[in-house]
């Protein structure tokens, strides 16, 4: 069962692959990569990435806002690191350890006009296998990212 | 203190960063991601009506504008209890353009990502399959109003269309007809909104939690529907009626006299759907001028003919005053009107034995591949 009305179509092009059963805390059984993977952050036990996320296998470019030119780590925390005692109704933990990106910049770009958001800039992170998983969330070209440990991915953002 | 709950989340980056929230006596809030403060983050929350509320997720109106505009008389920074997770609204005492908390110009939500992400918060919240119906009919330009007939008529074809939809997906699915025994119970929706802001606009759910594999009976007609409405809005009809040619049957036959109604009518029709379990909502629309196109291409694709038969057997039915007549073979019944003067029928006697002579009008409708018979009495004769 997948909602997936408005996915993006550059996403879809490189996603497809089958995707694991996920074992527990930061770890997969093996995927196309063919080893038991870790993500970065620690992710709850069952469904997690959700059964509508697919992992990446080819390149694929998303957009998100970082503070510092280049970015830093901390540019790509999770709400729950970033908030580690808030909860949203509606945002499941699994959502809430993941991090955000667009698949338009133009999307990234619109957001500089909230409050919290001023002074921020937009990155592009290239993504390719190894990256993790990825799913659409909410408007837009939103979607939420779950990415590998061993992705290196300040190496791969350059802020536009 | 005044508190606030989340409502609906609006926008979402690391987490909701425009949101919808209430009080306890239902008043509306907009809350807009301001700050963090001790790892907790702050939101700048105003107070605002429910139709300011409705323009912005709409898209009709800058969150700028909404928040200057209630924000000129009170407006609040918000953190977030732990115990309760509603909202502590803290009153401000500076103005709210002099302070770091006000967006840019220029911020404006997608309004069909905003039927998207309500219906996706629906689904949750009523932990069901629900589906916002969206008119727009001439008279709601004068507000939240749609003709009781109009309203009837597109229920009434939205339910056919999806129990159609159902049983054609049923059908072609792997391993063919395999549909519960109560077909009709399964897809049943319920309204569960009459009547929201919005053009007019209603919430409907599934009437029955009838689920298979994992998936629920009426999404698997919601889909089926979606793949009909997929090239809709498309300025080429060409697929939308190769599509339709290749459904046939009810379904297509349904398909059409929803797109008649809308053109007739007038009327825009938009829905959208999900499931709890959906990470975003599906959406089909489908414009008066787009339905009006189709509506005449798919009448264009008609092909009239007619041919000659006898028929014979029992008279049961002459009726002087409209033409009409009913004839019972052994086989087969016929029914028919007069080709020309309905005295042909006097004289005629009911329960006796005639052989007519007819004309019989053929119209195949290319587009569903439905073929439409008419017979018209050309002479009788007694057997």
């Amino acid at each position: 069962m997948s909602g997936d009305g408005g996915r993006h179509s550059a996403r879809s092009a490189s996603l497809g692959s089958q995707r694991a059963i996920p074992s527990g805390l930061g770890e997969r059984p093996p995927s196309s990569l063919g080893c038991p993977l870790t993500f970065r952050e620690l992710l709850p036990a069952g469904d997690c990435p959700p059964a509508d996320a697919e992992e990446i296998v080819e390149p694929i470019e998303v957009y998100r806002l970082v503070r510092t030119d280049p970015p830093t780590d901390a540019d790509f925390r999770s709400q729950r690191c970033e908030h580690p005692r808030t909860k949203y109704r509606g945002v499941t933990e699994c959502r809430a350890r993941g991090v955000s990106v667009y698949t338009d910049s133009a999307d990234a770009a619109g957001k500089l006009a909230l409050p919290q958001f001023k002074g921020r800039m937009v990155c592009r992170v290239t993504l390719d296998a190894g990256a993790g998983w990825i799913e659409p969330f909410g408007r837009d070209s939103h979607h939420t990212w779950w990415p590998l440990a061993d992705f290196a991915i300040t190496q791969n953002c350059v802020v536009e | 203190m005044t508190t606030i709950q989340h409502a609906v989340t609006l926008d979402y980056y690391d987490g909701p960063i425009v949101f919808e929230g209430r009080d306890r006596i239902g008043g509306h809030y907009l809350a807009v991601a301001a700050d963090s403060r001790d790892g907790d983050p702050v939101f700048a929350v105003v107070g605002v009506s429910p139709e300011r509320v409705y323009q912005f997720r709409n898209g009709m109106v800058d969150l700028r504008a909404v928040m200057l505009e209630a924000g000129s008389e009170e407006w609040f920074l918000a953190t977030q209890n732990r115990a309760t997770e509603d909202f502590n609204l803290e009153p401000q005492r500076t103005e709210l353009a002099a302070s770091a908390y006000l967006p840019d110009s220029g911020f404006r939500l997608d309004p069909a990502a905003s039927s998207d992400v309500a219906v996706l918060d629906a689904a949750q919240r009523r932990d069901n399959l629900v589906i916002e119906l969206k008119a727009e009919p001439p008279e709601s330009e004068d507000g939240n109003r749609i003709h009781l007939d109009s309203l009837v008529q597109l229920l009434d074809l939205m339910q056919r269309l999806v129990g159609h939809a159902y049983r054609a997906a049923r059908r072609e699915a792997p391993g063919g007809w395999n549909a519960p025994p109560r077909v009709d119970e399964a897809v049943r929706m319920d309204v569960v909104v009459p009547a929201m802001a919005g053009s007019f606009c209603m919430l409907l759910e599934a009437g029955s939690e009838t689920y298979d594999f994992g998936e629920s009976e009426l999404s698997r007609g919601l889909r089926r529907l979606d793949a009909l409405f997929e090239n809709a809005g498309s300025r080429n009809s060409r697929r939308t009626v190769a599509h339709v040619r290749d459904t046939g049957g009810h379904l297509a036959g349904t398909y059409v006299k929803l797109l008649n109604f809308l053109s007739d009518e007038s009327v825009g029709f938009h829905y959208t759907w999900a499931e709890p379990s959906f990470s975003r909502a599906r959406q089909r629309s489908i414009s008066a001028a787009d339905a009006r196109r189709l509506s005449r291409r798919m009448a264009e694709l008609v092909e009239h003919d007619s041919e000659e038969v006898t028929l014979v057997g029992r008279l049961v039915k002459a009726d002087l005053k409209t033409g009409a007549w009913r004839l019972e073979s052994d086989e087969k019944a016929y029914t028919g009107n007069v080709a020309g003067d309905r005295s042909m029928l006097d004289g005629l006697i009911v329960g006796r034995r005639y052989r007519f002579w007819c004309t019989e009008d053929i119209e195949t409708a290319q587009a569903t591949g439905r073929e439409a018979r008419k017979l018209f009495l050309e002479d009788a004769e007694r057997e």
